[in-house]
């Protein structure tokens, strides 16, 4: 696999944004008056949670537009951006926890938003996996794609559930109540740079993960150029 | 503090794990794609010698 100047280009930028909000985070923002440090995680847990977001969208795209053109490179675009999308929804669930035990007392709570969050993880654990159960290759992009668009409806109702039921979960800092959110500056500084560095992040990986994909095409048109010449001779 | 530390680490561990994954994957597919070609220009060649 080659790495263009535009590849580098994001991965430079990448690893200064990411530098940047690993020290704003750690160092520059202040602690939280009423949790301390522990609260410095909430930096990194919603950074992720918001490519996770935006590759679950991504992925209700280009389902859509492979429905729409039945054009394969669609279907391997919205597979790397739903494997993608599962690793930063994994880190979000492991991650809270953590937070949630010095601060709730109990590592997990089943209210709307974590059980919402839980319910995603699975549809789009079950949109990765449900490809190596359809043999028929014509249904397979099919099927997933309308899982895919399916699982991306989920996300509206996840970001909503803190709003629409009782729930121990923080309510959201954008886009919230009056009374919700962040009011330090610098806290502010540390919450934009982890969102950037997490989106970059999801780019990066997104751009390896269709190459391969891309590359697995290849290797199976070598595959069946193989075959007919093992016929022919 | 210790829980600052765990939640962090989860993070880079997780996409560590993915990184890696890639990295196997895509030389895994290197390889694969070497051995097909040599098979490939093997048979061509042969093919050839046959028809001469």
């Amino acid at each position: 696999m080659k790495l263009s100047i535009k590849d580098l280009l994001i991965f430079t930028l990448l690893t200064v944004t990411m530098e940047l909000a690993l020290i704003w985070a750690l160092q520059i923002a202040p602690p939280d008056r009423m949790q301390g440090d522990v609260q410095r995680i909430f930096y990194f847990h919603l950074g992720s949670i918001w490519p996770g977001f935006l590759a679950f969208f991504y992925v209700m795209y280009g389902s859509a537009r492979y429905l729409a053109g039945r054009d394969l490179h669609w279907d391997r675009k919205s597979l790397a951006s739903g494997e993608i999308g599962l690793v930063f929804c994994t880190i979000v669930l492991t991650t809270g926890p953590i937070w949630a035990k010095p601060t709730w007392g109990v590592w997990w709570s089943w209210d709307a938003r974590l059980t919402s969050t839980v319910v995603l993880w699975l549809i789009f654990l079950g949109y990765i996996n449900l490809r190596h159960y359809i043999d028929d290759e014509s249904k397979r992009p099919r099927i997933s794609a309308i899982l895919g668009i399916v699982g991306a409806c989920v996300v509206p109702f996840v970001y909503m559930s803190t709003r629409l039921f009782e729930t121990q979960h923080p309510k959201p800092v954008i886009m919230g109540d009056e009374d919700s959110g962040i009011k330090d500056p610098n806290m502010t500084i540390a919450l934009v740079l982890a969102m950037a560095a997490f989106t970059l992040l999801y780019i990066c990986l997104w751009r390896i993960a269709v190459t391969q994909f891309q590359a697995r095409d290849r290797l199976d048109k070598l595959k069946t150029r193989l075959s007919l010449l093992e016929d022919e001779y | 503090m210790s829980y600052l530390v765990a939640a962090y680490s989860v993070v880079w561990v997780v996409v560590s794990i993915y990184i890696f994954t890639l990295i196997r994957r895509n030389r895994d597919l290197d390889k694969t794609v070497e051995t097909l070609e040599a098979r490939i220009a093997r048979l061509e060649s042969e093919g050839l010698d046959r028809t001469e």
